[in-house]
């Protein structure tokens, strides 16, 4: 092994002239040359032992363990349910609408004007996934509500009480042209006015009053419909199929209205703001103003969202610069601005709109009351002095009501925010979507709930579409636990409100996608996925290699010596 | 002593023009000895705390409003400050010091919570959403950077129906102040700064300014009647050097004056045309509104009172004899108060406003009242590893001892040793910590707070010293500039005056201080990875061959020695074999 | 693996001992070598700034016009302060200061040195940056009196209307300090060390102004007269105390902006002219490297250094056409790069050998000569450990392929023993290589003990003694220590002859403590420990022999690099006197904290003398 001692000890006899012991030394060491001993076994055992516990070593624990410590945390994520709720698999929505009729007549005449009804409506509906169920109500007479046959056998339960969508009540009349309808506009309810002989008989199996029901009843849904078949038909995936086709005006109309409409939220914060150039009027009466203007509506909204309401002034607010300048126009003989130039109206660097604090988004308010020197101000081409801005509020210019006063009023009584306050209440309800048909405000109100359900659905499950294909694209990003609660959090609330859209318990559904939108948010801008999406595992590999190379190459090479010399001693090569 | 009295009763005066009216403003001009000038603005804006709950803003900002109903924060103070304020030359400081801050950003704050943690979290929303209004880094303000003072601070406002609040302190020394600072600050006020003495406050002028500070204070204050409202106070308030804002904006290189318009000392015997011994002038320089504030004062806002105390928003404090002349198209109302030091004018609405003061010969100059402490504060020592704090605080007063407390807020990689902190009195071996409060530094998670009760006797200087141990930090817990050291806040210094004139205390702050710390190479960490992995691949393969080699008697070897020669024999002999087969 | 047992295998081998001198020789020549190659174009680089943040030369500066004039009156007023009292120049600078509106104060400050009272005061001024904080300062620095004991003048009269202009300036974001020091060395340092608290306050009076932490100083020395004195160049002084140098960024600075912006040619270390040539590469390094070596304060600036404060002096030398305001110039332009600054100075490199104003080498580059040297050193001291521990007797070599030597045939049969080894067989072995000599160490250590005990008196007398007996001392030293070994191997070979082996172990342990002391010196201060090591290679080739042809000239080599004689020997080839010198070392001993003489006395005298001993020693024996 070693040069110099090898070539002392072998020589050495040679010097040494006598000596017994060495003289069967120096015979051997001059005649022939041989193999060193062969090793005894157990040491040749340890050594095999120790090269084999060191692989065992580094492959069981350093390996692993290295590669755990180094490694990326992704959470398992149920893919395949994500990409399928984006589809549309899981949950095809259906509404199923309840409409009670409650009929002051044989019960028999009524099951029977029911199922007439029911079939001219189903004749009528062209939209499978909106499908309206006639449903006989006992004339208040009847002494319990709760057990109660309906035509198709169905027990009408006490809970299915305030899912009923919309009551037709026959009311039958002896004047007046019938049969006529009248929809109350605070309650949902339909009144129908008929003579007996429009009752259909028996025997018939149409008659006038039946099909006038069902066109009646279509009429009052039909936008409902065309909404939810244009949500339909937006939303990607295979529910597209049996949505109905829409003329291309009710689309472009639809479309106009959901891009004007704010995007849903549970809570909504309303800032009804006061612009001045100058710094009159520097004070308003906007307490009461709200209180008498505004609260009822919003009280009528809270079933589907909250509001919170703030006000402000704020003086010495003038144009943009960049905006051009009213001018004036002597026909109107008023200060006029162009429609062009209404989207610059708002001078968003110096006016403090800002949005509010907390959740959910901020609806502006803008009451503008220009300077006595450029009153009255007004729209060029329709003369018009309010308009709303889509997804962001609205804006109403206040002339003072007496220009001939030489200064503007340094207060704004209650009653000189009326118009102001009507102009709000209306932009409020075309910003929040509300339909503008039927004209019940309690039908419109639960249609703008379905509608709301079912884009939540929709947004939410393509929202978990996205985090599939995100998670799917970038190995190398971070996915830490919270995301894959907050995904099955979603798939789970996605599944109740689709139950809940399929039984017709609507408010529930409203309440279930709300929370799964929420979740899914949450899940798909964690803020930690994208701390390290670059740091590849090549680059750690890179900077590690310097030890693990150095450690692997003896490893190997000893590995490998002992396994040609077990081969070797197994099989054992002829020698020449 | 007029002006003296004068100062008393101005600051009577701004304290008391809250009482009535919803919003006033008052901006207070005083000449400072070596061409300076000091410019206070005051602006105070009341709503009732019922329209506030209902969130219907007139006068009180509806940004910082809704902010402060998130957070819950009661009462709240926050501090811009640049530059320093050079006490022995221009005297006690203004509000006493109330109004100011340490270098950088100071906020504290009242906030209402049943426990520490949900104060905390509160406490970081004020922050964040304070951040997002000022463009300031506020919300840089984490654990490490907040204390809970104890004795130091004293609320304003009256929180009689707030029973649990908490006090939460924070600075950021390394902040820096500029203009992103100011315009936020401008839109709070109902005139904007399009009317108003707010119409003069220009940034480029602001921060050119020797020393500045913007100050903004909420405070629920409520009447016998239980009526409470609450008053938002923000004001500005600057030194300006007179040569220095004069200049114009498009040329404001200082090039050396033409010969000609340098006073020349023509008694020197060397006194030659191109020998020139400039005489300082003695006069009082002349200027203008206009030319110093680089904008015009356009009228009064006419949101404040229309006549009485609270109507005069400019007021010029100056010997009787300097000359004013005011210039304005509009009509004005000039009154005189305490000994015609204090001139104050109802400006015109609607026209521009100007005061002239042309250059002047003084033979009387106001006398400065001055600071009831003072303090300078310095690092000592040098070396990568420990260092020392010196606080050197002087008592000027030759009658009137004077009680304080101290507040030190430090990083949590700075470690003071506690038990070398000396406080000695010159001239007296009394100790004059009357009471101390100390809550350790835990690495990265919150600093040192360290209050001392103090009291130094008349006409004495008392030396605060203590060492401490610079931390390494992680090398990722280095800032980009790391070279540049660390920034300590300043110490805050509050007065236990009695006879206190109000409710906002005085308060003395010392100059933040920059601490070195050991830096290590930044290109380092992958060559050390390379390095160590290197040294345990060498010892491993060492050791692995030990245990695995095999050892032979040194006779047992091949004959004809070992090494290379053998093993070149042995390949030829192999070689032999495989022709000869 | 392979390795450690041939090494084992060679350690009793007789050829291994014969090599270490030879490697001792090559590695000092490679060492000496190594330098010399260093200003080749191949092994130096070009100095570059590598701070983004200064731009130097980027800005236009305006100290022109009428500030010539301020300056003119100025230097009179200075000039007029010449012959005054300390504290009527320090009033008068003190007003001028405060008529710029400037915080003024004193420090007055006295030291103790070779008897002699330094005392003085200085006068320094804060301009308090309308955008600084206080948390950063730079410092312009015009001593009363330059290195030289002339006036500066005109240096402190720019020092005076710089600080009179920069105040009108708003674009300060660090505080500007302006120092005028008593006088060029202890002045600083008494400044420097109250700024940082680390004076004795009883003789340096504490500072009532502070400002920052200190990101730079630059001192200006120019010392013409009241009628001015246009001058061709600047001599650029960075050398500090114990040779630390300034951040080279800061050097390139000051370069490339009296070169680039003001075209004022700049020079360094006295080479008035420098064509850039080998030669004179050669000779600024080794200039430089002389200065590093001594560790003297070369400047006012030298005191900033220990403080980790990177500080130059621009010092204008020669006869011609630059005046006062380019100097002026030169400085607001370094001042505003300066007030760039957003971080300390730390980019650049704090270890280097200018060769050329423009050229520097890299402490990576040269560090390995000096490493050589102090390796020889260690190579020789193993070499001695080994041959101490074998017996004197020859050892036969079997295996020498050589034929029998006339040796061998002397005494033909070496006793042999017979070893048993496990498995029955027998070998012989020589017996001297299974005997184990054992070293006796006693008298080694304590002598080397008391040696390095003894360097600690000189190094006492010379830095306490009173100026009028330093020459006596000196003197008597020189004697001293030249006789002194000689005594000592008498005396020893009276009582006690030292054997060979402890001559031997007394060579090894003082080379081996050499070679580490030098190693380690090399990193902190290269050129000191190079000389040295250069000085002392002949200790690690003399032996002790009793012939005297070979011991006679060693000691006359020996006694020839006695540190004293080399002294001497330097103050007569520079023409200085050596009281002077030995002044300034105590001066720097009480003031600055020079370690040069530490080193002298307890590193390299001892060594000498125990290499010294050991050849005396072998005469007497």
């Amino acid at each position: 092994m070693s040069t110099p001692e090898g070539v002392d000890a072998s020589s050495a006899p040679v010097t040494s002239s006598d000596g017994p012991g060495s003289s069967s030394t120096r015979h051997g060491a001059a005649t022939s040359r041989r193999q060193p001993p062969p090793e005894p076994k157990d040491s040749l055992w340890l050594r095999r032992a120790v090269i084999l516990s060191f692989w065992l070593v580094v492959v069981v624990l350093g390996l692993p363990v290295w590669w755990k410590t180094t490694a990326i945390y992704r959470a398992e994520l149920p893919l395949q349910t994500m990409t399928d709720w984006a589809d549309g698999k899981i949950c095809k929505p259906v509404f199923p609408l309840r409409i009670a009729v409650e009929a002051p007549i044989a019960q028999q005449d009524a099951q029977h004007l029911v199922r007439t009804t029911q079939h001219a409506l189903d004749d009528l509906n062209d939209f499978s996934a909106h499908h309206l169920r006639l449903m006989l109500l006992d004339p208040p007479l009847a002494p319990n509500a709760s057990q109660q046959v309906v035509p198709d056998g169905s027990i009408l339960e006490e809970n299915d009480k305030e899912n009923i969508a919309l009551l037709v009540r026959l009311v039958s009349v002896e004047t007046g042209t019938t049969p006529r309808s009248r929809l109350q506009p605070y309650s949902p309810t339909l009144d129908v006015y008929y003579t007996a002989n429009q009752l259909p008989s028996p025997s018939s199996t149409g008659s006038p009053l039946a099909t006038f029901i069902a066109h009646e009843l279509h009429k009052i849904f039909a936008e409902e419909q065309a909404r939810l078949a244009y949500l339909l038909s937006t939303t990607s995936g295979a529910r597209t199929a049996k949505s109905k086709s829409l003329s291309a005006e009710t689309a472009a109309e639809l479309e106009r209205q959901s891009t004007r409409a704010l995007k849903y939220a549970p809570t909504y914060h309303l800032t009804f703001s006061l612009f001045s150039p100058t710094y009159l009027p520097s004070a308003w009466e906007i307490e009461e103003a709200l209180q008498d203007y505004l609260s009822p509506l919003l009280d009528s909204f809270r079933s589907i969202s909250n509001f919170t309401v703030d006000t402000q002034v704020q003086l010495y607010s003038t144009f943009s610069p960049s905006m051009r300048q009213p001018e004036y126009d002597d026909v109107l003989k008023a200060w006029t601005l162009r429609k062009e130039d209404l989207s610059g109206f708002i001078n968003a660097a110096e006016w403090p709109l800002s949005p509010s604090i907390g959740a959910g988004p901020t609806v502006n308010f803008a009451l503008y009351v220009p300077d006595q020197a450029q009153s009255p101000l007004l729209v060029k081409e329709n003369g018009g002095n309010s308009w709303l801005v889509p997804q962001w509020g609205g804006i109403f210019i206040l002339n003072p009501a007496d220009a001939h006063e030489d200064s503007t009023p340094s207060f704004l009584a209650k009653d000189a925010l009326a118009p102001a306050m009507h102009a709000f209440s209306d932009q409020l309800v075309s910003l929040l979507g509300l339909p503008q048909s039927p004209a019940s405000l309690p039908l419109r109100l639960s249609t703008l709930t379905r509608v709301r359900a079912a884009s939540l659905l929709f947004s939410a499950s393509s929202t978990l579409g996205a985090l599939a294909r995100l998670y799917r694209a970038l190995p190398s990003i971070p996915v830490p636990d919270m995301v894959a609660q907050s995904v099955d959090l979603t798939a789970a609330h996605l599944q109740h409100a689709c139950d809940s859209l399929r039984e017709g318990r609507f408010q529930g559904a409203l309440e279930h996608a709300r929370i799964a939108e929420g979740e899914a948010e949450k899940a798909f801008f964690e803020r930690s996925m994208v701390g390290q999406v670059y740091f590849p595992d090549e680059h750690k590999v890179a900077v590690y290699l310097p030890l693990l190379g150095p450690v692997a190459v003896p490893l190997i090479m000893a590995g490998l010596k002992e396994l040609k010399s077990m081969t070797g001693s197994i099989f054992p090569k002829r020698s020449p | 002593m007029p002006s003296f009295l004068s100062l008393l009763l101005l600051s009577i005066i701004l304290a008391t023009v809250s009482a009535g009216s919803d919003y006033t403003e008052r901006l207070l001009l005083r000449p400072l000895p070596q061409s300076a000038l000091l410019a206070s603005f005051n602006f105070r804006s009341n709503d009732s705390q019922l329209s506030f709950e209902e969130q219907n803003f007139r006068y009180f900002p509806r940004s910082l409003g809704q902010i402060l109903q998130h957070a819950h924060t009661k009462e709240l103070h926050l501090r811009f400050s640049l530059g320093r304020w050079d006490a022995e030359s221009w005297g006690q400081r203004p509000w006493n010091g109330a109004r100011e801050g340490g270098t950088g950003v100071e906020l504290w704050a009242w906030v209402e919570a049943d426990d520490e943690d949900e104060a905390f979290s509160r406490w970081l929303t004020l922050t964040n959403a304070l951040s997002g209004l000022f463009c300031a880094s506020l919300n840089f303000i984490d654990a490490t950077k907040t204390i809970r003072p104890v004795m130091s601070f004293q609320p304003e406002g009256d929180h009689s129906n707030a029973p649990n609040l908490h006090l939460l302190h924070g600075t950021l020394p390394h902040e820096v102040v500029c203009t992103e600072n100011l315009t936020p600050f401008l839109k709070l006020l109902p005139c904007k700064g399009k009317a108003g003495i707010s119409s003069l406050l220009d940034g480029h002028k602001l921060f050119d300014a020797s020393w500045q500070t913007m100050s903004i204070d909420v405070r629920p204050t409520c009447g016998i009647d239980g009526h409470c409202t609450l008053e938002m106070e923000q004001s500005v308030d600057m030194v300006l050097d007179i040569d220095r804002s004069k200049r114009p904006r498009d040329n404001p290189i200082p090039r050396p004056l033409p010969i000609e318009e340098i006073k020349c000392d023509t008694s020197k015997g060397y006194n030659a045309g191109d020998t020139c011994y400039p005489l300082d002038k003695s006069s009082e320089p002349s200027w203008n509104l206009t030319e110093v504030f680089g904008r015009s004062l356009k009228g009064a806002c006419p949101l404040t009172d229309q006549e009485g105390e609270n109507a005069e928003t400019v007021c010029i404090n100056t010997p009787p004899e300097r000359t004013v002349d005011v210039n304005t198209t509009g009509s004005y109302i000039e009154s005189r108060a305490v000994g015609d030091t204090l001139r104050c004018y109802k400006l015109p609405t609607g026209h521009d406003f100007d005061l002239n003061l042309p250059s002047q010969q003084m033979t009387t100059g106001l006398v400065l009242p001055s600071p009831p402490l003072s303090a300078a504060r310095s690092i000592n020592g040098h070396g990568q590893e420990r260092g020392s704090i010196q606080t050197v605080i002087t008592n000027p007063s030759p009658t009137s001892a004077v009680e304080f407390v101290y507040l030190e807020s430090l990083p949590w990689f700075m470690k003071p040793y506690l038990h070398t902190l000396r406080a000695r009195i010159s001239a007296s071996p009394e100790n004059p910590v009357l009471e101390t409060y100390y809550r350790p530094a835990v690495d990265r998670l919150r600093g040192t707070h360290l209050e001392l009760r103090m009291r130094i006797p008349a006409a004495s200087t008392l030396t605060l010293s203590y060492d401490f141990e610079k931390a390494i930090l992680r090398y990722t817990e280095y800032p980009p500039d790391a070279n540049r050291g660390f920034d300590v806040a300043p110490a805050v210094i509050s007065l236990i005056d009695p006879a206190a004139s109000d409710g906002r205390g005085q308060y003395v702050r010392t100059t933040s201080l920059l601490l070195p710390l050991p830096t290590p190479d930044f290109s380092m960490p992958y060559n050390v990875i390379i390095l160590t992995s290197t040294v345990m691949a060498l010892g491993f393969g060492n050791i692995f061959n030990l245990l695995v080699r095999r050892f032979v008697g040194a006779e047992e070897v091949v004959a004809g020695g070992g090494g290379l020669g053998a093993l070149v024999r042995g390949k030829i002999d192999r070689l032999k074999g495989l022709l000869g087969k | 693996m392979a390795l450690i047992a041939t090494l084992l295998a060679l350690r009793k081998d007789a050829r291994i001992l014969k090599l270490p001198p030879y490697l001792s020789a090559i590695c000092i020549i490679v060492g000496v070598a190594w330098l010399l190659v260093l200003p080749l174009d191949e092994y130096s680089r070009n100095t570059y700034v590598s701070e983004n943040a200064l731009l130097p030369g980027q800005v236009h500066t305006y100290f022109t016009g009428s500030e010539h004039n301020i300056f003119r009156a100025y230097r009179h007023e200075v000039a007029g302060l010449a012959d005054r009292s300390v504290e009527e120049r320090t009033q008068r600078l003190s007003d001028i200061f405060r008529s710029s509106n400037l915080k003024v104060a004193t420090q007055r400050y006295s030291y103790q040195a070779a008897g002699r009272n330094i005392s003085n005061q200085n006068v320094y001024a804060v301009l308090q940056g309308p955008r600084a904080d206080a948390t950063e300062a730079i410092v312009l620095i015009g001593a009363w009196t330059n290195m030289d004991g002339q006036i500066n003048h005109s240096g402190v009269a720019l020092v005076l209307t710089l600080a009179r202009y920069f105040k009108r300036w708003s674009l300060w974001s660090k505080d500007v300090i302006f120092l005028v020091s008593g006088d060029s060395t202890s002045g600083p340092q008494a400044w420097v060390d109250a700024y940082h608290d680390s004076h004795n306050p009883d003789t340096i009076e504490s500072l009532s102004i502070k400002s920052g932490a200190l990101q730079g100083a630059v001192a200006v020395d120019y010392p013409a007269g009241p009628w001015g004195h246009r001058y061709d160049k600047l001599h650029i002084v960075y050398d500090g105390v114990n040779g630390q140098l300034p951040n080279l960024d800061l050097f390139n600075t000051a370069v490339n902006i009296a070169n680039g912006q003001m075209g004022i040619s700049c020079t360094l270390q006295r080479m008035w002219k420098h064509g850039d040539s080998y030669q004179e590469r050669l000779q600024t390094m080794l200039r430089g490297m002389i200065s590093q070596g001594l560790g003297h304060a070369s400047g006012p600036h030298s005191s900033f250094m220990p403080y980790h404060v990177d500080a130059i002096t621009l010092q204008t030398v020669g006869d011609g056409w630059h005046d006062e305001m380019g100097l002026g110039r030169t400085v607001e332009s370094l001042f505003r790069s300066l007030n760039n600054l957003l971080e300390h100075l730390h980019q650049s490199f704090f270890f280097y050998l200018l060769l050329h104003s423009k050229r520097f080498v890299s402490i990576g580059t040269y560090l390995p000569s000096a490493m050589l040297i102090a390796a020889n050193f260690s190579i020789t001291a193993i070499a001695l450990w080994v041959q101490s521990g074998r017996s004197t007797s020859p050892i036969p070599n079997p295996a020498s392929t050589s034929p029998p030597s006339t040796k061998a045939n002397e005494k033909p049969e070496t006793t042999m023993t017979a070893v048993k080894t496990p498995d029955g067989s027998t070998t012989l072995i020589p017996t001297p290589l299974l005997s184990i000599t054992e070293r006796a160490l006693f008298l080694p250590l304590s002598f080397i003990l008391f040696t390095h005990f003894l360097g600690l008196l000189p190094l006492y007398i010379f830095n306490n003694t009173p100026e009028p007996y330093l020459r006596l001392s000196f003197e008597t030293t020189l004697a001293l220590t030249t006789a002194l070994p000689l005594l000592i191997a008498r005396a020893l070979s009276l009582f006690h002859r030292p054997t060979h082996q402890e001559t031997t172990l007394i060579q090894c342990f003082s080379l081996l403590l050499l070679g580490m002391f030098l190693a380690a010196l090399a990193t902190l201060n290269f050129s000191l420990s190079f000389l040295i090591g250069i000085l002392t290679t002949p200790l690690s080739f003399v032996r002790a022999s009793r012939n005297r042809l070979v011991a006679l000239p060693a000691l006359g080599v020996l006694l020839a690099l006695n540190p004293v004689v080399v002294i001497r020997a330097a103050t007569v080839y520079w023409g200085k006197d050596v009281v002077e010198i030995l002044v300034q070392a105590a001066e720097g001993w009480h003031v600055w904290g020079l370690w040069t003489q530490v080193v002298v006395w307890l590193v390299w005298w001892p060594s000498w003398f125990a290499g010294a001993v050991v050849v005396g020693s072998g005469l007497f024996a």
